[in-house]
């Protein structure tokens, strides 16, 4: 997927200039699995289907971090790639 | 450190006003700070000696300091004139920081665990804002109110750029007082939430801190997304891209290195 219809979308969907070109220089580089959700979100934003890493889910950061779904699956490959640090990270919280 | 030049007295019966008069050990060491070398100071003719407040005064005039007397040999040494500028002037370097603030909380009874588990919440809130005090005084920026309020879980504390305040998640403030891990954290989210402050100031109200280029960083995060490091920004960028915001980066290894010194102090 082009990396300039991901900004188009994400800041049509709340993101700003700066943080869609953040974003999604990482949301194109998502693992196999999440890489499908996320193309299925950029179709249709209702498509939030759930997957599981761990301790996390999309749902569980949904709910309990207050993520948007593509902050979600971010976080989701983070535990995928380097699961000691985001586990350390989330479990510290924010501040 | 402003405690260091209690003991100055300003002189009114000097007769020759033009004449230097000599600098105490803190006065040099003040000087230091502000880019004089201290230890050359005694050594040094007046005419050196005038140079080197012309620094002081480039500085001011590059800091576009309004409303200051202007710096000169016989007026630099009055306690107003030092006080004054070291609220104006750089803050110390980190490391200086970062050992004050920990000398700081060595320092205060209240906040060791075994006092601080009797305190009231209220209590608790004194003493942060006490310690919020010394600490802005050692960054050389306002101190922030602190307050207690309901987060979400997961969330300790942020500092509110608009507001100038910092607000500490009331649940764990009741629960530092039982439990010595998060009683830890309640310390450290006093001192990053602080850094941000700190932040903050340099950006957008003064810069005081010794590295512009760490200021230039910081600035470039904050205008990315306008304060999108304060509240809950992994919300949108996801938990790994919040943390490694320069200005998380900073705030989160400042609070470290002051907990591990408090420590350090306190039990080695």
């Amino acid at each position: 997927m082009m990396k300039e219809k991901i900004i188009e979308i994400l800041k049509s969907r709340g993101y700003n200039d700066y943080s869609a070109n953040l974003v999604s220089k990482e949301l194109l580089e998502l693992s196999g699995p999440l890489a499908k959700l996320f193309n299925s979100w950029v179709e249709n934003e209702n498509n939030q289907s759930d997957y599981r890493v761990g301790d996390y889910s999309v749902s569980s950061l949904q709910t309990e971090r207050g993520m948007n779904y593509p902050a979600a699956l971010l976080t989701l490959d983070w535990l995928m790639k380097e699961p000691e640090k985001a586990i350390r990270s989330l479990n510290k919280g924010r501040r | 450190m402003l405690e260091d030049y209690e003991n100055i007295s300003l002189k009114t019966d000097v007769e020759r006003t033009d004449e230097l008069s000599p600098l105490s050990d803190n006065q040099q060491a003040y000087l230091k700070e502000v880019n004089v070398p201290s230890e050359e100071w005694a050594n040094m003719s007046d005419l050196q000696k005038s140079s080197h407040l012309d620094i002081v005064q480039d500085r001011l005039e590059e800091l576009k300091v309004s409303n200051l007397e202007k710096v000169s040999s016989t007026n630099l040494l009055s306690p107003e004139m030092i006080e004054d500028l070291m609220r104006r002037l750089e803050a110390p370097n980190d490391m200086v920081q970062i050992e004050q603030v920990s000398d700081v909380l060595v320092d205060c009874e209240e906040i060791r665990f075994e006092n601080w588990q009797h305190l009231e919440q209220s209590g608790k809130i004194n003493v942060l804002n006490q310690l919020e005090h010394r600490i802005a005084s050692i960054e050389h920026r306002p101190p922030c109110p602190i307050t207690a309020v309901k987060l979400e879980r997961g969330c300790w504390g942020g500092y509110n750029p608009i507001t100038k305040t910092i607000e500490i998640n009331s649940d764990y403030i009741d629960k530092s007082g039982r439990d010595l891990d998060v009683y830890t954290e309640i310390v450290d989210t006093l001192v990053h939430e602080g850094r941000h402050a700190y932040q903050d100031y340099n950006v957008n109200e003064r810069l005081v801190h010794p590295r512009h280029s760490e200021v230039e960083s910081w600035s470039e995060t904050m205008a990315g997304g306008k304060w999108g490091y304060w509240g809950d920004c992994s919300s949108k960028l996801g938990q790994r891209l919040y943390e490694q915001q320069s200005v998380e980066i900073d705030a989160r290894n400042f609070a470290a290195d002051v907990i591990d010194r408090m420590n350090d102090k306190l039990y080695a």
